[in-house]
Order: C-alpha cells, then sequence, then structure tokens
C-alpha cells in the first residue's frame, strides 16, 4: 500500500491513473471487439457475397422454383405461429395464477416442461401421431363413428396448417416464461382495487390485468416472431415430403449441392435478417415509453386471486398435449419392432436401443453434442457474465464500448439460428480461419449462437441483485476482484447456474445451425437424427429423440443441484 | 341502524404452522361511524377489512352489509367482492398505472354501468373533494404520494359505496403530509357522513379519526370503544402497553403495598380494596419526582422513595427524565420550564392516585 503513494509509480500503482482508468477500458474493448468479431463477421462477410457483380444473387434467387410461395409461408408461418404461442401462452400464464394452493408449485413449472423436449423430438413425436395413414391418433380418431371407414386422416400433419399449428405450440412456452413473470411481478393488488371497485372478473382481465401485462406480452410475442420466422425444424421435418418450403429450408438444400451457392444463401437470409433487427427496433421503440407500466404499488404478500381447478385442467392439458403425448408415441415406436400405425403389445423389443447404441456413429455425434455444449458454456458464462457486467449502469465503462457490448449481445438473438448458421459455415469454411470439419467449428458456433441468451439471463441476474451489496463491499476496503468473487457470484450462483441450465438445454437441441455447419466426420445428435431421419428409420430416430431428452433431464437436474434448488425456475 | 354486521368471524391461513388472523370476531359499524382496527402489525387487523372486502375467504361467522348477508359459512354464501358495493383505500394506493387520474376515478362509475357523461361530472365533483381537480389528465407514476393518496381515496368515494374501506391510507406517507391528510379525512368524513372501517397501527390517526376504536392482539379484539375511553382506560394490560404506556411496576400486598422492595407511602386506599397481586401502569406524564427532601405531598397522592435521576433528555418544551427505583427503569415526562434535576440527584415518585391504572392478571381493575 505504501508503495502507491511513490511517485515513479503513479501512473500504475494503487490508484494509478493508468490502471484505474485506462486499463480496465482496454480490457471492455478488447471484449467487445473479440466478441464483434464473433458476431459480425459471419453475418457482413455473408450479406457482402449478396451483393456482389450489382446483386446478381437476387436475381438468382428470382429464379429459384416457387420462390413466391416459400416466401409467403415464411411469413404466414412466422406470423400465425406466434400468435397462437401469444394467445396459448398468455391463457397459461393467467391459469397458472389462478392455480389452487396444493398443485401450485408444480402447475407453475408444467408449462415449462415442452422446453426439455427438443423441437426435433416433438415433432417426431407428432409425426407417429398424426401421419395421415399410420399416425396413431388420426388410427384411434378412424374409430369414432362418423370416421369409420375413412382410408386417412382426418388430420394431415404435413401440411401448413400443422406446421404453423405445431409451431405454435413449440413457441408457447416462451411466451409463458414471460408473461407468468409479468403477472408475478405485477402483484395482485391493483386486480385487488378493480375487484374492490365493482369490476367483474371478466372486465378485470380486460381492463387491468391485459393492459398492464402489454410490456412482457410485446417482449413475447417479438421473441417468438423472430423464432417463428427462423423456423426450420417443423418446417423440413414436415414440408419436405409435400414440397413445403421456408427461405431457411431453400438455404439449407443449398448446403446438401455442392459447390454451395452462398451468394443465393445470403439473399434468401437477406429478407429474414432485415425483419428481425425491425422487430428488435419496435420492441426497444415500443416498450420506451416504460412510465405507463411502472407498477406503483409493492408486490402484495396476500395471494387472493381466486383459484380454480380448471386453471390446472387447462395446464395438465397442455401438458399432455404437447409433452406426454408425443414422448408417449416415441417411446412406443423405440420399442416396436416396425412402425406400422397398429398398437400391439406384445411384440415389443429392445432391438432399436441395442442398434443404435452400437453404432458407433451414433455414440460418437451424442457424445460430441454433450462434450461441445458443456465447452461452449465454460466459455460462455464468463464471457456473458463480464458483458452483462458491462450493461449495468454503475459500471465504468466508456459509452460506445457499452453500445457496442449491447449490440453484439442483441445480434444472435435478433438472427435465426439457422441463418447464423449458414454464415458460419460461409466464413469458416474458407481461410483466413479455416475451421470446417473441426469440432472447433461447432464450438465457435454454439459461443456464437448463445452469447445473446447468457447476456440477458445474467443481466437480469445482475440487476435483481442490486449494486448495494457490492458497493458495501467496496465501502468495506475490498477490492474490485475480492467484491466479484467473494460477494457478486456467490449473490448470483442461482441465475448464473439457470443460465447455464437453459443453455445447455437449447445447445443440447440445436439442430438448424448445427445442420448447417456439420460435416461428415463431425456431426452432433441433432445432425445424426436428421440422417437417419432421411433415411427412414423411424423407430432408431425415437431412440435418438429419447436419448435427447433424457440427457436434458440429466443436464437440467445437475445444474439445478449445482445453483441450489429453485435454480431453474428462476429465470427471472 | 347497522351498516356493518360481523359475526363470530374465524379466517386461519394454512400452512405448517397455522395462523389464525381473525378468531371469533364480532363488530357492528353505524352509519356514519368511522370504526378504527388499531393494533401492532400481525394482529389480523387488515385480514379482517379484507375479509369484509372478500378479499379473503374466512372459515367461520356471518358478515351482514346494510342487512344483506355477504358471507355465510353456515351455508357456504360467499359474494365476491365486486357485487358489494364497497369503496377501498389500499395502503399502496394500487392505482392502476396505465390510466389517468380521471380514469382511475371514473372506472368504478364505470363497472357500476353509469352513463358517460354522468360519471365525468361525478369523477370532477370527488376529485374537487379531495383537492385534485387539476390533476385529471396526469399518470399516477407523475404524482406525489400525498396526491395519489388524495386520487386513491376520491376512486373509492366515487360511486358513493354503502360502506368505505382503509387500509392504513396514510403509512406510506411522511410525517408532515400524514398530519396534512389527517385533518384532511377527518373533514371529509364530517363533511360526507360515509359509514367506515379504517386500519392503522397509528394511535393518534386511531383517535383522531375514530368514531370508535377498536384495538387488536393475536386476532382477537381488545377493546371496542371511543376514542376517550380506549385512551384513558385500557381495557387489559396489552391495550396499555401498546398504547405506549411505559411505566409498569408488580405490587405485592403482602406486609403493605410495596413494589420490589420499595414501599408505597401516601393515599393508598384504591389499593387497599385488592387482595391479591396488582399491576401498576402509569403514563410518564402521570409521575412526578421530587426532590427527596422535599417532604409536603399533595392529597391523594402515592410516593417511593429511594429513586435516583439517570438521564435527562430534552425535547421540545418538554423535559423526559430516566430515573432507576430499585433496579427499576421510569420514564417521567415534565414541562421544561420547571425541570431543576439532574444526573444522579436522589428524589422520591409520585403520583395522583386517580392516575393509576391497575390491572388483575391483564384486565383493568375498577378503582
Amino acid at each position: 500500500m505504501t508503495t502507491a503513494s511513490a511517485p515513479g509509480r503513479a501512473w500504475w500503482g494503487t490508484g494509478g491513473l493508468v490502471r484505474r482508468t485506462v486499463a480496465p477500458q482496454v480490457g471492455w474493448a478488447v471484449i467487445a471487439i473479440a466478441v464483434g468479431f464473433l458476431v459480425l463477421w459471419p453475418i457482413l462477410q455473408l450479406q457482402s457475397r449478396a451483393f456482389v457483380d450489382g446483386g446478381a444473387a437476387f436475381f438468382r434467387m428470382m429464379e429459384v422454383q416457387r420462390i413466391g410461395a416459400t416466401i409467403r409461408t415464411t411469413f404466414i408461418l412466422a406470423v400465425l405461429s406466434s400468435v397462437l404461442a401469444v394467445v396459448i401462452g398468455t391463457l397459461l400464464a393467467w391459469c397458472a395464477s389462478m392455480l389452487p394452493q396444493r398443485v401450485r408449485r408444480m402447475g407453475e413449472l408444467a408449462p415449462l416442461l415442452p422446453l426439455v423436449v427438443p423441437a426435433v423430438a416433438a415433432v417426431t413425436g407428432w409425426i407417429f401421431l398424426l401421419s395421415p395413414k399410420v399416425g396413431y391418433l388420426n388410427m384411434v380418431l378412424r374409430t369414432l363413428p362418423g370416421l369409420r371407414g375413412m382410408e386417412e386422416g382426418p388430420f394431415n400433419i404435413y401440411s401448413v396448417t400443422w406446421i404453423i399449428i405445431i409451431t405454435g405450440l413449440l413457441l408457447s412456452s416462451f411466451v409463458y416464461v414471460f408473461v407468468f413473470t409479468g403477472l408475478k411481478n405485477m402483484g395482485q393488488e391493483l386486480e385487488a382495487a378493480a375487484a374492490a371497485c365493482g369490476a367483474s372478473p371478466l372486465m378485470r382481465f380486460f381492463t387491468i390485468t391485459l393492459p398492464l401485462l402489454r410490456p412482457s406480452i410485446i417482449f413475447a410475442s417479438g421473441v417468438v416472431f423472430l423464432l417463428g420466422l427462423g423456423q426450420f425444424t417443423a418446417p423440413l421435418l414436415l414440408g419436405r415430403t409435400t414440397r413445403i418450403d421456408v427461405l431457411t429450408t431453400e438455404m439449407f438444400y443449398l448446403t446438401e449441392r455442392y459447390p454451395i451457392d452462398f451468394g443465393l444463401g445470403a439473399a434468401l437470409g437477406f429478407p429474414i435478417l432485415v425483419l428481425g433487427l425491425c422487430v428488435v427496433l419496435a420492441q426497444k421503440l415500443a416498450l420506451g415509453e416504460q412510465r405507463r407500466f411502472v407498477v406503483v404499488s409493492a408486490r402484495s404478500k396476500y395471494d387472493l386471486r381466486q383459484t380454480s381447478w380448471w386453471a390446472a385442467v387447462v395446464i395438465g392439458l397442455y401438458l399432455v398435449i404437447t409433452t406426454v403425448l408425443p414422448l408417449l408415441a416415441l417411446l412406443y415406436v423405440s420399442l416396436s419392432p416396425f412402425w406400422t400405425g397398429s398398437l400391439e403389445m406384445t411384440d415389443l423389443t429392445l432391438r432399436h436401443w441395442k442398434s443404435v447404441l452400437n453404432n458407433p456413429g451414433l455414440v460418437t455425434a451424442i457424445w460430441t453434442s454433450v462434450k461441445v455444449s458443456v465447452i461452449a458454456i465454460a466459455i460462455l458464462i464468463p464471457l456473458g457474465f463480464a458483458m452483462a457486467f458491462a450493461l449495468l449502469q454503475s459500471t465504468r465503462i466508456a459509452p460506445p464500448l457499452r453500445m457496442a457490448i449491447d449490440l453484439f449481445a442483441t445480434l444472435p438473438i435478433a438472427v435465426p439460428a439457422s441463418l447464423m448458421g449458414f454464415g458460419l459455415l460461409f466464413v469458416y469454411s474458407q481461410p483466413p480461419i479455416q475451421i470446417y470439419g473441426t469440432t472447433a467449428v461447432l464450438m465457435v458456433t454454439y459461443v456464437t449462437l448463445m452469447l445473446g441468451h447468457s447476456t440477458r439471463l445474467q443481466f437480469t441476474t445482475l440487476v435483481g441483485t442490486g449494486q448495494e451489496f457490492l458497493e458495501a463491499s467496496r465501502a468495506c476496503g475490498a477490492g474490485p476482484l475480492r467484491s466479484l468473487v467473494q460477494v457478486l457470484l456467490p449473490m448470483c450462483r442461482k441465475g448464473i447456474a439457470a443460465t447455464a441450465a437453459l443453455t445447455f438445454v437449447l445447445l443440447f437441441h440445436e439442430f438448424s445451425a448445427s445442420l448447417m455447419v456439420r460435416s461428415a466426420r463431425t456431426q452432433v445428435i441433432g445432425s445424426v437424427m436428421y440422417d437417419v431421419w432421411a433415411g427412414g428409420i423411424y423407430s432408431e430416430v425415437a431412440v435418438l429423440a429419447l436419448i435427447m431428452v433424457a440427457v436434458t433431464i440429466v443436464g437440467v437436474v445437475l445444474a439445478g443441484w449445482l445453483g441450489g434448488t429453485d435454480s431453474v425456475q428462476k429465470k427471472d | 341502524m347497522q351498516e356493518l354486521k360481523v359475526e363470530k368471524l374465524v379466517k386461519r391461513f394454512p400452512g405448517r404452522d397455522q395462523v389464525v388472523a381473525v378468531n371469533q370476531v364480532d363488530i357492528e359499524v353505524e352509519a356514519g361511524e368511522m370504526l378504527v382496527l388499531l393494533g401492532p402489525s400481525g394482529c389480523g387487523k387488515t385480514t379482517l377489512l379484507r375479509c369484509v372486502a372478500g378479499l379473503e375467504d374466512a372459515q367461520e361467522g356471518r358478515i351482514t352489509l346494510e342487512g344483506k348477508p355477504v358471507f355465510d359459512a353456515a351455508i357456504r354464501f360467499n359474494q365476491p367482492t365486486h357485487l358489494r358495493d364497497i369503496g377501498m383505500v389500499f395502503q399502496n394506493y394500487s392505482l392502476w398505472p396505465h390510466m389517468t387520474v380521471q380514469r382511475n376515478v371514473e372506472y368504478p362509475l364505470r363497472a357500476r354501468r353509469m352513463a358517460p357523461a354522468e360519471r365525468g361530472k361525478r369523477a370532477k365533483q370527488v376529485l374537487e373533494v379531495v383537492q385534485c381537480g387539476h390533476l385529471t389528465d396526469r399518470l399516477p407514476a407523475m404524482l406525489s404520494g400525498g396526491q395519489q393518496q388524495r386520487i386513491a381515496l376520491a376512486r373509492a368515494l366515487a360511486p358513493k359505496p354503502k360502506i368505505m374501506l382503509l387500509d392504513e391510507p396514510l403509512s406510506n406517507l411522511d410525517a408532515l403530509l400524514r398530519v396534512e391528510l389527517r385533518a384532511h379525512l377527518r373533514a371529509i368524513h364530517r363533511e360526507l357522513g360515509f359509514t367506515g372501517i379504517y386500519v392503522t397501527h397509528d394511535q393518534i390517526e386511531a383517535f383522531n379519526l375514530g368514531t370508535r376504536v377498536a384495538v387488536m392482539n393475536a386476532g382477537r379484539i381488545e377493546q371496542l370503544d371511543n376514542a376517550h375511553n380506549v385512551y384513558e382506560r385500557p381495557a387489559t394490560e396489552y391495550v396499555a402497553k401498546f398504547l405506549g404506556i411505559r411505566n409498569s411496576m408488580a405490587l405485592n400486598p403482602a406486609g403493605g403495598w410495596h413494589c420490589g422492595g420499595v414501599k408505597l407511602e401516601g393515599d393508598l386506599s384504591i389499593l387497599d380494596r385488592h387482595q391479591g397481586p396488582l399491576q401498576l401502569y402509569l403514563r410518564p406524564d402521570a409521575l412526578q419526582l421530587l426532590p427527596q427532601a422535599e417532604l409536603a405531598v399533595a392529597s391523594g397522592q402515592i410516593t417511593l422513595s429511594g429513586a435516583r435521576v439517570v438521564d435527562v433528555l430534552y425535547s421540545g418544551g418538554e423535559v423526559d427524565y430516566v430515573a432507576d427505583l430499585g433496579g427499576m427503569t421510569l420514564y417521567v415526562t415534565a414541562r421544561a420550564a420547571q425541570a431543576r434535576l439532574k444526573p444522579g440527584d436522589a428524589v422520591r415518585v409520585a403520583f395522583a392516585s386517580l392516575d393509576a391504572l391497575l390491572y388483575a392478571s391483564g384486565r383493568l381493575v375498577v378503582a
């Protein structure tokens, strides 16, 4: 400490000007540049290809077969599936807030369970249920009077309608997370005040609850619209046979040809990119006037919303439709000799499980998935924490650096994974960084994709922790490092564990970008599953889907155990 | 006529350690009366109010509003809040942040299907009553705490409800504003003559505003009387303690009345009517400290010798002495102009026997 006052050291020692002001900014700049490179490099490089030769790629795009229908389907799917998701998600949140005490804890978590089932697995499960000829649900329905004698149907999952419905159901959990958090934060005192004013439950819902939930609903709508716009899994698996295409599936088909026409891919992705950025911008503007939504009252300690068992019934039904039925279908197909549509319990066999577990290619892919996800999380958590810390108002950071970091944390959320994957494939399959064909490219892909989520989730944790504790620590004489390690990190432990759990789920389920950047030698579980699916071995697809679910559950439980029991719940 | 009648009401909160928040409570509120529920936090006063509002479901008992039952556990009848025709002011005001002041105040009228022109007029009228006529187009977030409180009051008053329920409406305001709004609220109550229940933990608020005051303890009503009687004759030791009567002495009759070894002298006639041990409560301003040498004692006074001044605290026009009497701490308030004692002085403690509040097994005994 005494050396600090020595004049020769004043520029660097404790309290020195350079160390105090310049050094941290250099650190932030290094982070901003590294992250900026990760995120911007693939997007800019790829998009520049769309504009070479006077935008020749856009003319090639006009010549793609049925391009008009493809663009139309993309937007219809995005709009309708997000509307459906918002309605279902909001209804679920409303029901969850009315759950009877006895089932409340379970019931509030139930709408999140579909997140444990990867989209690929859920869609596959639905194919087993609603395939027109041999779907189990269709076969059961055909035994009903009036439908008897039909050769196929009544439902055909290989249609735009069902792609929309299934995408909407897949996205509704995300809406639930945001809206339910909004409802909880709002408290119930404002509704009680309306009741005391003589407002009926319906009037309360439309005049008080819904308007006050506007920020949550707008935010959720934006998020699911972006996800719907980049939706890839359901259109690919359900639309391929009947030639229902969206822009992202067109891009994927390009990667299956050689040489890959990156310019055309960039042109196809351009409208999605622009629209995505517009949505993010619109979200920021719409939520700008927050004052109308600052809920003045503190959270009430009373718990007074009238409870109803119907709420539990709605949530239970949702769980059965989105999770239980598809999982049962997967389980049954994985144990049946063939997928024929008949429900017989006599010939059940473990043949397909053995076949998958004895296939070195498949087992390697599963391990690669786990390995790459875990390594990516090990990079993402500290990186996201640093970025979240930079976004805090109280952090001393040069404003341009803060804005840059904010932008780099937003872009990976705004750009659909399939488009990002296509860009990553482009930049990393050519010099100067030619890592295509190695596991490194998967790792870089995963880190790039999840930077936004990792930062945002940890940011909410940091904001929720409150600055006073950090200030108190500094006031007690602890340096920044000690304050970070002994105060901030332990207090954020649960939030960090929740971030890790959610990131693991999202990465292990990753399908769109993985399918773009995989190569024959580097496969993950999602990409091999697609190959098995394309080869028509549905029973093994079912086995792989169930393995995905099982590993996800293990990951979530592990994260929950590391971060305290309610870490999975504490996403708000 | 009784506006509100609560009979044998019981509200239990379920859980591992079940809490009986309201325990066999009976109250009646007359038309035009303001009944204050007074007690510390957790005594059940807010829960009782919320049961009347229908925001909590009680397990036993009956609630009648203007002769019509709104809750009856025996026949499992429970009228929903919005049909009870009440007006309620919440502790946090609970103004809806997305509506202007005007729309907030009109809301209960909209719920009662009043015509738009008429409800605009009525809203203006009540906003004038609470002196906020100039705030109609503001959003709640643009108002100060005091203004929000007035708007919340206007919103509750607007539909002329059968009963006004006020849940600690002033507790979130700073001290000066609280005094001002208390006076204003009293004036409005006088002017409009509404029937109300007012919940507070602040005794000054209770005595200022209450036609009658009910002091609550652990879900039960300890005393229900007019403000004067509650203040002057706290019915139980609990009420005396809650009202801040800090000096408490255990008196023992064996071998002449004494208190922890110190003998009581003077006019002991009011004590002699009782046999068993008594607990004596005295307000700080009922006690007097006399220099040990001064022998003259006024008639009707009781004295204790051997006390010593420990500390002298000046607060405005008064002075608070802290005295020690045989290991017991006593608090005595005197006029600052007459204060001549200093720490260390030996003194005698004196009080008028009429000021003595005597309790036998927790209950006030009539002197």
